[in-house]
């Protein structure tokens, strides 16, 4: 057992955030289930609160009684903190908070406005939609959802970036498994040394230079999880990670992509009569033409 | 079947047996099973012509008969799947070329444009179209024989009772193969006209084994996929489960790393080829549905990535990974814009590659949260969708096809005319002289014009016969799910 | 099975979605839906993907070839039934005829295997005398060439021309026509259009069941 009390003077004494292995060091006679209970407990009542910084967890204390109490707010600015803080770090939008407070919208947005001008909670632009603003409590970092995370400048995503990317470490993969099987050996050994992980591939990307921000392993992760999705590498687990490698497809192109129809965009509005039918097709026209 | 199907049929019917037949597949199409007087009102044609129309179905397969209530009389009904089978010839033809050579080929073809025939017919019409002698007549024998054992060909069940005014046919699946006794003397004679081929007295009948020929197309398919996939030795190993013929000589390095294409092809993501037991190295199964499986998931994807984009084809992708994908983790995951991702997805939806479930949440209060929604797929829809796709696209090819031959009548007419002229100096011994003013009678104009047309057909030819080949990827998918 | 969905315009479902759906799609507010909902104004939207190109190959044009002679055979083959003529028309029939004939010939059945409705009973009687008929190849060439070559005098050509060529042509159809009251196939319109006696007789013998 390891009372909830000794978790939070812990953490008290850190305001900065304490991490996981902070806390094991400090209790080393605890069990780390123990101690991850007390955690969910602390959590639950809202005294800890999670943060994420460099791909580690950090808890912070937060004064339950001293936030609630909400410093002299009235009751609106009250119920609308809750239902904020209850959104973490994901954040709600104001229509949400709308329907769960059953405000009106100038009363809302007044309250929103105080609550603001107090700093207890912030507005964030999500990036899942340009107009959009989520509000959550001050000081949370916004969840990746919202921000988009290293892909983002400002909201918007960097799509190049990440197209450019994913071509470099398909070819990274493409060029192993070429490598693996020219220096022959059999099929069995020359698909195992066509397999790379993420840190291989970090470590190319790197020297190749091409990226003018730092990127974490995560980030590469990321980008070779798209190359999968292209469906040009297979990703396997192995021991706690994973492992990419390059691979080919089962089909040549097969026949219906290779008519008008089959890439038609107004196929469901073709019929025998009518404006949009074979006879008058202008799609296969064209292609009738081309030599 | 649904209706793109029956305009397809009437297309093919119209193409390859002229309209009256057209006409009465047609109403047999959409009306079902019907006796001879039906179908004659209906269609409004002269008895004379429905009789004859229906023979040429029967004789061809492409409609079977029942006896009505009333014995005398039969229904007659379309057997719609050998009419669609009708794009596919080509494909059976040079399968059979490739596998038994030039002779077997006649052979299939003869049946193909018969719909049956006897084993004497077969035999003296290939021998005659070779030119053969009479020597020769066993070899071609053999090479029909060989068709049989090899189940490409087998019998047509015979009537059970001849005096039946409609007879039945007896279904015995055992003899379907059983090879006929050949009489090579009368057969010698008969082709040296010294007897009537009629007085051969010859009554077993040999029709074209159409499942036999999928059976290798499904095959091939396979082996190719394999290849595309690993290489060269793993389609030849999967050739090898199902033959169990070792071909060392050709694919030395199958023989030296055969356990090891073993491990890898059974360790792949596509989980096609199963391994049995371990005793005396183990048995393996090809998973025929696993494998058309992989082979659909892969068409769908070609498709839309061909129609869309790469960015659609990731986002399916990922929902096909994930099974159920909530819209706010397709941008992150897939890492695509989030305006485009959503448009995207909403195209998806639109044509209904993707589909919508909605989830109620346990408390549900109102709100606009009460509920989320996620993206699935299910892919055997989309596998029906693509399939009518494809009739619509056959359709469409031989439309214009028709309708081109149409605007453009007058001239092939005149090309048509010509040529049968020149056909019949030609077989008249006419001089090459002659036979060149008779070329010169259509105009260079004429001349660039029919080449455009020619082209043009071309094209569509080829078009059809493409789509088949991807009707019957998606088609395997279906028989095996 | 299968007949939803594409082919056949709008409707079905997953077709219009509600508010909620469409927020959380990202279409929100007065964000229009993308596409479909404005109906650009050329009817055939520029294509922003081709299909990919056909590629040619030897096993391609083979598969080509033999799809073409099987169509081409099967159109010279007496399994390709023509729409009977109507009369007015007479000109175009003239030349179809003569080109018909180049190649006329009867398809064989084994009728035991055919309900016997469909057999023409006169089936045994007329198969003798078609032997006998060989056309004259090299006359029917002529006579399509000058055809070609001066399209006003033919009409009249032809007509006179032809004539004695119709009669073994009527026979043949005769045969294939196989109708019983008509022994002696001379009445060749009679064949043609229905005078409604023949089906009349047809009728009765098909009416002594019933028919479903």
């Amino acid at each position: 057992m390891v009372e909830e009390s000794v978790i939070l003077e812990l953490v008290k004494n850190k305001p900065d955030g304490i991490s996981n292995d902070d806390i094991k060091e400090a209790i080393p006679d605890a069990k780390i289930e123990d101690i991850a209970v007390a955690i969910n407990k602390c959590l639950k009542t809202g005294s800890l609160e999670l943060f994420q910084n460099k791909g580690k967890l950090l808890y912070k204390f937060k004064d339950i009684s001293q936030k609630t109490a909400a410093k002299g707010s009235d009751n609106e600015e009250k119920v609308v903190f809750r239902i904020i803080e209850e959104a973490g770090n994901k954040g709600i939008w104001i229509r949400d908070i709308r329907f769960k407070s059953n405000l009106n919208m100038t009363q809302l947005n007044k309250v929103l406005k105080s609550l603001e001008t107090k700093k207890y909670i912030k507005a964030v632009k999500s990036v899942s939609a340009s107009k959009k603003k989520v509000y959550m409590l001050y000081d949370l970092e916004p969840d990746s959802t919202v921000t988009g995370g290293a892909w983002y400048q400002d909201q918007d995503f960097e799509s190049e970036f990440v197209d450019v990317l994913s071509q470099q470490c398909l070819r990274f993969l493409t060029e192993k498994a070429e490598e693996a099987r020219k220096q022959g050996g059999g099929p069995l050994l020359a698909r195992n040394k066509s397999y790379a992980t993420a840190i291989d591939v970090h470590k190319f990307i790197s020297d190749l230079g091409i990226s003018k921000v730092s990127l974490s392993i995560n980030d590469i992760e990321s980008i070779l999880y798209t190359v999968v999705l292209d469906n040009n590498a297979e990703r396997t687990v192995s021991g706690d990670g994973y492992l990419y490698r390059a691979i080919n497809r089962f089909l040549d192109p097969i026949g219906l992509v290779k008519t008008t129809c089959g890439v038609c965009p107004i196929a469901s509005r073709c019929a025998d009569t009518g404006l949009i039918n074979p006879k008058v097709c202008e799609y296969l026209t064209e292609w009738l033409e081309e030599s | 079947m649904s209706s793109q199907v029956g305009k397809v049929i009437s297309l093919i019917l119209q193409e390859r047996f002229g309209p009256v037949i057209e006409k009465v597949g047609t109403f047999l199409f959409q009306y079902g099973s019907n006796p001879l007087l039906y179908i004659k009102r209906t269609t409004d044609l002269p008895l004379g012509k429905v009789k004859e129309a229906l023979c040429v179905l029967i004789k061809h397969r492409l409609a079977i008969f029942k006896p009505n209530k009333n014995e005398n009389i039969a229904n007659y009904s379309l057997c719609i799947e050998n009419i669609l089978l009708m794009m596919r010839f080509p494909k059976y033809l040079s399968l059979i070329k490739k596998k038994f050579g030039d002779e077997p080929e006649m052979m299939i073809e003869e049946l193909l444009q018969n719909g049956y025939l006897t084993t004497s017919e077969i035999i003296l019409r290939v021998a005659e179209k070779l030119k053969c002698d009479v020597n020769n007549l066993p070899n071609v024998r053999d090479k029909f024989v060989s068709l049989i054992i090899a189940k490409y060909i087998n019998r047509l069940p015979l009537p059970s009772d001849e005096e039946k005014p409609v007879p039945i046919f007896g279904t015995n699946e055992t003899e379907l193969f059983t090879l006929p006794k050949i009489d090579m003397k009368k057969l010698a004679q008969a082709y040296a006209n010294i007897i009537p081929k009629d007085d051969l007295g010859d009554n077993v009948f040999w029709v074209v084994n159409y499942d036999r020929f999928h059976q290798d197309m499904r095959d091939k398919c396979l082996v190719d996929a394999f290849i595309k996939r690993f290489d060269e030795n793993a389609g030849e190993f999967l050739l090898e489960i199902r033959d169990i013929v070792r071909k060392k000589v050709v694919y030395p390095n199958l023989v030296t790393f055969f356990d090891q294409y073993v491990t890898v092809i059974e360790q792949d993501s596509s989980q096609i080829i199963r391994k049995f037991g371990e005793a005396s190295g183990g048995s393996f199964q090809i998973h025929l549905k696993e494998a058309y499986t992989q082979l659909a998931w892969e068409l769908v994807e070609q498709v839309i990535l061909e129609k869309f984009d790469s960015k659609a084809a990731r986002i399916f992708r990922l929902v096909k990974l994930k099974k159920f994908v909530e819209p706010d983790q397709i941008q992150q995951l897939a890492m695509i814009p989030s305006k485009e991702a959503k448009k995207l997805s909403y195209l998806l939806l639109e044509e209904n590659f993707l589909k919508l479930q909605e989830l109620k949440k346990p408390q549900s209060n109102t709100g606009p949260n009460k509920s989320f929604t996620l993206f699935y797929i299910d892919l055997e829809s989309i596998v029906r969708n693509l399939l009518e796709l494809c009739y619509k696209t056959l359709f469409n090819a031989m439309t214009r096809k028709s309708h081109e031959r149409f605007v453009n009548k007058r001239i092939i007419d005149k090309k048509q005319r010509v040529d049968t002229i020149a056909m019949g100096m030609q077989a008249q011994g006419a001089t090459e002289e002659q036979l060149a003013d008779i070329e010169e009678m259509i105009t260079p104009p004429e001349k660039e014009m029919l080449d455009k047309i020619d082209k043009k057909m071309k094209k569509l030819n080829i078009e059809e016969l493409e789509i088949d080949g991807t009707i019957f990827l998606l088609q395997m998918y279906l028989k095996y799910q | 099975m299968g007949g939803r969905g594409r082919g056949r315009g709008r409707g079905g479902e997953n077709r219009s979605f509600n508010r909620e759906q469409l927020n959380v799609l990202g279409v929100t507010g007065n964000e229009p839906i993308p596409t479909q909902l404005i109906e650009p104004p050329p009817l055939y939207r520029m294509l922003e993907r081709k299909p990919v190109p056909l590629e040619s190959s030897k096993e391609l044009e083979y598969l080509l070839l033999l799809k073409q002679d099987f169509i081409h055979h099967m159109q010279l083959s007496p399994s390709y039934l023509k729409m009977p003529e109507k009369k007015g028309n007479e000109f175009q029939q003239e030349i179809d005829k003569l080109v018909a004939k180049i190649s006329v010939k009867k398809e064989k059945y084994h009728w035991n295997l055919f309900p016997s409705e469909l057999r023409p009973k006169l089936f045994a009687k007329r198969i003798k005398d078609r032997s006998a008929k060989d056309i004259d190849v090299a006359e029917k060439l002529k006579e399509l060439e000058e055809l070609e070559k001066n399209s006003n005098k033919t009409d009249v050509n032809i007509k006179t021309e032809a004539a004695p060529n119709d009669e073994d042509d009527e026979k043949l159809i005769e045969e294939d026509e196989q109708d019983e009251e008509m022994d002696d196939g001379t009445d060749y319109a009679n064949n043609y259009f229905d005078n409604g006696e023949d089906y009349e007789d047809e009728d009765d013998n098909l009416d002594d069941g019933p028919i479903y």
